[in-house]
């Protein structure tokens, strides 16, 4: 690719989404954009980038997208973070809604392997408390691809080895054919969306938690102020954000929106008086 | 150092496994049946134990249920690798005392990944 493509492809990603595409590896994307080009039809990248300034433009823009700013996410990352929703934060705030279903919005869920991970965080906590924890975990993702792909809950033999014990694959997973399936009760915890997080928040709904990890660094800095808007408005008044450990710690980044939640990693909750400016 | 015995009456997969373990730190040894774990175990407890499901002489479960009644044998964090990928046996090996279980193939990734999760890392 040249470097004119090149800036061509990142403008793109940084208008349409707010992600900064790292283009310090070009053969990267290159190997990516020619999976597009092969799967839509057209024999080089030249070709597909040629379409794209035809009526054909908005068929291949998200496709093409999807595929530059995906990224691989494993089961039970950050356990610190997911302990602490587990453990701590959800049964404080179920504590709060007198059996009404907290609301959780997984704002950049991928392939499914974050909402499965922190529904089966919310049945062990309710096990181990012996308390009902009533949760519904809404999934979104700016990659419809993904979506489609997390909502069969099916995951290869690799991608179930990576970061999930032994114990909770056979406890929380079936086999299928040649992979593994979520048990039809994780599913039913979890609803799918397709969201772009710079465009647009989920709607009108409030959410008790909203985890937003892995996307604020891959947000463009002059992006951000956007995107913390979208997840402030998504929080409900006595609501938990949860980023990516050692994210949105910038003074540009969650503040003035969001405080730190004393003693905890990685979670936030809305500023009051933030709203009120709002 | 850390150290694993990997047990397994495949010479590739020994050889496979020793040096993605010796990659990541561990001093290895090797035996290619249960029996000859338990007496490598006898002579010297390792850190881990990556066995083995279907070996001849001594297959991995007996290797693990004799294991954890030696002397010591408590100790050792066993992760089996096994081509038995069906829940059943994989609830098998852990009610018998395994921490974590790779499938096989696999690689340098989910090796690391199960180790930690096993606490051997």
């Amino acid at each position: 690719m040249t470097p004119r493509e090149l800036e061509l492809i990142a403008r793109l990603c940084l208008v349409r989404t707010g992600r900064e595409l790292d283009i310090s590896a070009p053969e990267s994307v290159s190997a990516r954009l020619n999976t597009v080009a092969r799967r839509e039809g057209y024999s080089s990248i030249a070709d597909l980038l040629l379409a794209l300034r035809t009526s054909e433009a908005e068929r291949l823009v998200w496709p093409l997208i999807e595929a530059l700013t995906v990224f691989e996410r494993t089961f039970m990352e950050g356990p610190t973070v997911l302990r602490q929703l587990g453990q701590r934060v959800i049964p404080t705030l179920a504590a709060t809604r007198r059996g009404e279903p907290l609301r959780i919005w997984c704002a950049a869920s991928g392939a499914g392997q974050e909402p499965y991970s922190l529904a089966i965080s919310v049945l062990e906590a309710a096990a181990q408390r012996g308390q009902d924890l009533k949760v519904e975990i809404y999934a979104s993702d700016v990659s419809v691809r993904a979506l489609e792909r997390a909502r069969t809950g099916v995951f290869s033999h690799f991608e179930v080895q990576k970061g999930l014990s032994a114990r909770r694959l056979v406890d929380h997973f079936q086999r299928k054919d040649d992979a593994w399936q979520a048990s039809p009760a994780l599913r039913g915890m979890v609803r799918w969306r397709r969201v772009n997080l710079l465009a647009e928040g989920p709607g009108s709904a409030r959410f008790d938690v909203v985890l937003c990890r892995g996307i604020l660094p891959r947000t463009a800095t002059q992006m951000r102020p956007a995107l913390v808007l979208n997840l402030y408005n998504a929080l409900a008044p006595d609501g938990v954000l949860a980023v990516g450990q050692g994210e949105g710690e910038g003074p540009a980044d969650l503040a003035p929106a969001l405080n730190v939640l004393p003693g905890m990693d990685g979670l936030f909750s809305p500023n009051p008086d933030f709203r009120l400016a709002a | 150092m850390k150290t694993c015995l990997v047990a397994d009456d495949s010479a590739v997969i020994r050889l496979l496994a020793r040096r993605l373990l010796e990659a990541g730190g561990y001093q290895v040894r090797e035996a290619a049946d249960g029996a000859e774990a338990l007496a490598a175990c006898e002579e010297e407890m390792p850190d881990v134990l990556l066995l083995d499901w279907r070996m001849p002489v001594m297959n991995g479960l007996d290797c693990l249920s004799r294991l954890r009644v030696m002397p010591g044998g408590d100790r050792p964090k066993v992760v089996f690798c096994s081509v038995e990928t069906s829940r059943d046996m994989i609830r098998q090996a852990l009610d018998a005392g395994a921490d974590e279980y790779v499938m096989k193939p696999f690689d340098g990734e989910i090796l690391t990944s199960k180790l930690a999760l096993a606490g051997a890392l």
